[in-house]
């Protein structure tokens, strides 16, 4: 059991592609840490580097207080579950646990008791004798899960590990993993692209962005999975975390009667912006509003501040989507220059979380509402978020 | 029912199937009748397709005198020598040419790919002369040692192909696991490509046991093969056709054996990319 930390990480590949970039970041002993991020975000590469199977450029990494950044894979200590599991085809599920512990040339008996104790906590022992190809898949994620396991290494990388199994087998094998975690107590450090399944395993969540030069870090926030949600520190962190995403509308900060009104760009919606030093500042400029769907609700039509047809609704069960056009500009969250979707004709589809009971017919005007002191606000410069 | 112009269709391949069955197996049909048939019926003309089978050749080949018999047992010895010597060197090279980062990868499977393209007879002045000065002619060795000229370069390139299907990731994890390079080579990757290895012995030996042209020129009488053995009938005085094609065929069981027993490594082998993992 080990901490582990990243510090000033960079990888610039020979073609010049930037992968990873000014990346730094701590995993404290026994912490369940996730990459999180959309494909080219350098988590995978993080994790390989973690490993020792892909040299850094710049930085250091270390696993307790050693400097482990030339260190060999052989020589780490760490135990990775790959994607594709990478079990050994011509082995059987005992000898797979068995070769890493066989490398440290541990006496047979002692291997024989850890890969016992380690199949029988999987639900392994009945397939001891079987060769990967003759299991499931599931069955073959517990074998990979279990070769990292028996070793009782420092720390466990995980590089999505649970991306080719089934969905139901996939929540099933979340909770199972995170029980692993905290009955042993290793740190792990765990890559997905899956927000669902960075939130609700990780202890800390690292959100991560593809990067194009050397000078930008790949790391967006590093935090609980409840403050990335309650207080992204940028639009792309916002925009990620979240299903279904936030919205994000531009708005003109207009000092009104002593307060500040929010004026949707583009249209005539309108509303009040809370008190606070930091917005004040922006008054008389134009900045991002970020509205989670949960923070719409639905109200009389006097009361409403978004009051649009609803072309689409996506009913649930426990909640219906609706979705809504507002002509005014889109924000795209992963570069937050200003940029029409043209797609949309210069609309900006927004979709808000209501009661089913609420749902209106198709293309009715639905009366809206939010909770103008839970919103998020976005500089629009540098995307980072506006906050005391 | 078919119409017409199908079942036409149809006969008009099943014909050309024929015909091309016809080209390639005829002329080794012809040669088995010529070793089974009297000799004096084997130029006969009008050509007779009807005769009174005999071992006669046979039975010259291989008992009274019997030359070729202990012919057999030497080009068995260069074959399987041949195979023997070529693993040790055109695997681990392979996977060396496969995994790591060399300077002039290239260069190498293409001087490699070279030494196939050249005729093998270009080497055989050379390679005689290399051999008698270091006193090695006649030897079994000398043979076996000169026929890696041609057997390790394909070796290699067919290896190679074998071992670049196995992923990566197997490696990492082994490498993950605690594993040096040699122990993932021995115990990880060419476990997974024994079908290639099997492949690649199987073409090794099948090349060793028909070549001619170096045993001519390295081997000894007491170490000539089959391919030399035939040649001899064809002497000054006549050429014996019967006792060609009787050890024609004779030289065609092994890698018959050989094939029948293994082919299923050969498809295994052909298809190994699509069931990996």
């Amino acid at each position: 059991m080990a901490s582990m930390t990243f510090d000033g990480i960079g990888k610039t590949f020979p073609d010049g592609t930037v992968a990873v970039a000014n990346v730094s970041f701590a995993i404290a002993d026994g912490e369940f840490v996730v990459l999180v991020g959309p494909s080219g975000c350098g988590k995978s590469t993080l994790l390989r580097m973690a490993a020792g199977l892909e040299t850094l450029n710049t930085g250091r990494l270390l696993m307790d207080d050693a400097d482990v950044t030339n260190t060999e894979p052989q020589d780490r200590d760490i135990a990775m579950v790959f994607q594709n599991y990478a079990l050994y085809p011509h082995m059987t599920v005992y000898e797979n646990m068995a070769f890493g512990l066989q490398q440290r040339r541990m006496p047979k008996d002692r291997i024989d008791r850890l890969v016992r104790d380690a199949a029988e906590m999987l639900d392994l022992t009945r397939y001891l004798a079987r060769k990967p190809g003759q299991l499931s898949g599931g069955q073959r994620q517990r074998v990979a899960m279990g070769r990292a396991i028996v070793r009782h290494p420092m720390a466990f990388l995980m590089d999505e590990p649970l991306s080719n199994l089934d969905a139901k087998l996939r929540v099933q094998m979340r909770s199972e993993l995170k029980l692993l975690n905290q009955r042993l107590g290793v740190t792990t450090l765990y890559v997905t692209h899956d927000q669902v399944e960075a939130m609700t395993m990780g202890d800390r969540v690292a959100v991560l962005k593809p990067v194009q030069d050397a000078g930008e870090s790949n790391l967006q926030q590093i935090d609980t999975p409840q403050m990335l949600y309650d207080r992204p520190a940028n639009l792309f962190v916002a925009g990620f975390i979240g299903s279904p995403a936030m919205n994000f509308v531009r708005v003109d900060l207009v000092e009104e009667g002593g307060g500040l009104t929010a004026k949707v760009v583009g249209t005539d919606i309108a509303f009040k912006a809370p008190q606070g030093e930091a917005l004040s500042a922006y008054a008389g400029r134009q900045v991002i509003a970020g509205i989670r769907p949960e923070m719409f609700s639905v109200c009389r039509p006097e009361e409403a501040v978004f009051h649009q047809e609803i072309p689409v609704a996506e009913a649930l069960g426990a909640d219906t989507f609706v979705f809504f056009d507002i002509p005014s500009p889109a924000v795209d969250v992963n570069d937050a220059e200003e940029r029409e979707d043209f797609s949309r004709k210069g609309m900006n589809r927004m979709v808000a979380r209501i009661p089913p009971a609420a749902t209106p017919r198709l293309n009715a005007r639905l009366p809206l509402t939010i909770d103008v002191a839970a919103l998020h606000w976005f500089d629009p410069a540098d995307g980072r978020a506006i906050r005391d | 029912m078919s119409s017409p112009k199908a079942r036409f269709l149809t006969a008009l391949t099943y014909a050309g199937g024929l015909l091309f069955l016809a080209v390639f197996i005829g002329p080794i049909l012809w040669f088995l009748a010529l070793a089974i048939r009297p000799a004096d019926t084997a130029f006969a003309m009008p050509p007779q397709f009807t005769f009174e089978p005999t071992l006669n050749a046979f039975r010259h080949i291989l008992v009274d005198p019997g030359v070729n018999g202990p012919q057999v047992v030497n080009s068995l010895i260069v074959a399987i020598g041949a195979v023997v010597l070529n693993l040790p060197f055109s695997v681990p090279a392979a996977y060396a040419l496969s995994r790591f980062k060399l300077r002039g990868k290239k260069h190498i499977m293409l001087w490699y790919l070279g030494l196939l393209m050249a005729p093998p007879i270009a080497f055989l002045i050379p390679y005689f002369i290399l051999i008698t000065r270091i006193g090695l002619q006649g030897s079994y060795f000398s043979m076996v040692l000169v026929l890696q000229t041609m057997t390790i370069p394909f070796s290699v390139w067919l290896m190679k192909s074998f071992i670049d299907e196995v992923p990566a990731e197997l490696e990492e994890a082994a490498r993950v696991d605690g594993a040096r390079w040699f122990t993932i080579m021995w115990r990880i990757t060419l476990p997974i490509v024994r079908p290639g290895i099997i492949v690649t012995s199987m073409f090794a030996f099948v090349f060793a046991w028909n070549n001619a042209a170096f045993p001519l020129v390295l081997s000894a009488r007491s170490t000539a093969t089959l391919p030399i053995g035939t040649l001899g009938y064809f002497a000054t005085s006549g050429v014996t056709w019967n006792f060609i094609a009787a050890a024609a065929v004779l030289a065609m069981i092994p890698p018959m054996i050989i094939f029948l027993v293994f082919d299923r490594y050969v498809v295994r082998g052909l298809t190994f990319g699509s069931v990996k993992g």
